[in-house]
């Protein structure tokens, strides 16, 4: 029989989709008494698949023309399919984009004068100098002082 | 996916997923509810489906679901044996198909449980084995193997019975 070497490879795992379509047509299309016991069997078999493969369920499916609020959503996030992960990889890259333009735009602040921050390199300069001018003074004043205290004569 | 997509892809699936799964809890009632169960799951997670691969995401998860439930009986709330398993749906057949049907039926419910699913998924969904290997966690190789087995050990029992009415 034609189907036999088919029918080896059927029972062996071996065959291809097509090639099992081809064996089960063959083998529904013969005669039983034309048939080998292992080709006969394969048909049992095929045909018990094929009534089986005629089940059906049926399902309530949610309606999604009365469900408005669904819609929006759906709209927002069907735009491409987005998936959870690559929606939480942007995001994240986003963020740390974010925090790294802020990090390099951010002005330096060299004190502050009165609980205002000094970010002008040449202000901070100005004022610093103005600081170390009046602490010589101060200084001056009380090393005078230090010396009368001091001087016996 | 959106509403409407993911309607129409289930509406697609739905037959598959439930045969699939009256094979695995040999209850037809039952494996009405994991499908409708696996619907719910699926339109609640709607939104981060995507249609590429949407088929097997259907096999896997509504084999997970039956394996629950068959964790579930197991645990001793509705324990069916394999022996006591139902007889085959009346598909539309005539009596000498029919008798034959439950024949094969009685015969595949015997056999250990990856080799009947994955025989089910071959030859009555007609599923690449490679795609099979995919729903069951395993390797096309395996899948093969099982499938052989399967076949080999129906065979012989059918060929038994055709000549000595065993």
């Amino acid at each position: 029989m034609e189907y036999k070497e088919l029918t080896k490879r059927y029972f062996d795992g071996e065959l291809s989709s097509a090639e099992e379509q081809t064996l089960r047509e063959g083998l529904m299309a013969a005669a039983d008494e034309d048939l080998t016991a292992d080709e006969r069997a394969a048909k049992t078999l095929l045909r018990y698949a094929s009534l089986q493969s005629d089940a059906s369920v049926r399902i309530k499916l949610h309606d999604s023309s009365e469900r408005r609020r669904s819609r929006i959503t759906d709209a927002i996030l069907s735009l491409g399919s987005l998936n959870f992960a690559r929606v939480a990889m942007t995001t994240a890259l986003g963020v740390l984009l974010i925090g790294v333009m802020i990090h390099f735009t951010r002005p330096t602040v060299y004190g502050y004068h009165n609980g205002r921050p000094i970010t002008s390199y040449d202000e901070a300069q100005l004022l610093a100098q103005d600081i170390f001018n009046n602490l010589a003074h101060e200084g001056f004043a009380e090393e005078h002082n230090l010396q009368d205290l001091f001087t016996l004569d | 996916m959106n509403s409407e997509e993911i309607n129409r892809e289930f509406i697609r699936l739905k037959d598959a997923a439930y045969r699939y799964a009256v094979s695995l809890l040999h209850d037809r009632d039952e494996a009405a509810d994991a499908t409708q169960d696996l619907y719910e799951k699926l339109w609640q997670r709607r939104l981060f489906i995507r249609r590429n691969g949407f088929e097997s995401l259907v096999m896997v998860s509504i084999r997970n679901i039956c394996l629950d439930r068959i964790k579930a009986r197991q645990r001793g709330r509705q324990f069916t044996p394999l022996e006591d398993a139902e007889a085959p749906p009346n598909y539309r057949v005539d009596s000498d198909d029919k008798e034959l049907s439950a024949i094969v039926h009685r015969l595949i419910a015997a056999l250990p449980e990856r080799e009947r699913e994955v025989l089910h998924l071959r030859d009555s969904e007609g599923l690449e084995f490679e795609h099979i290997a995919e729903i069951v966690g395993s390797t096309e190789a395996a899948v093969r193997m099982a499938c052989s087995r399967a076949r080999g050990k129906v065979k012989e029992e059918l060929i038994k019975i055709m000549n000595y009415g065993v």
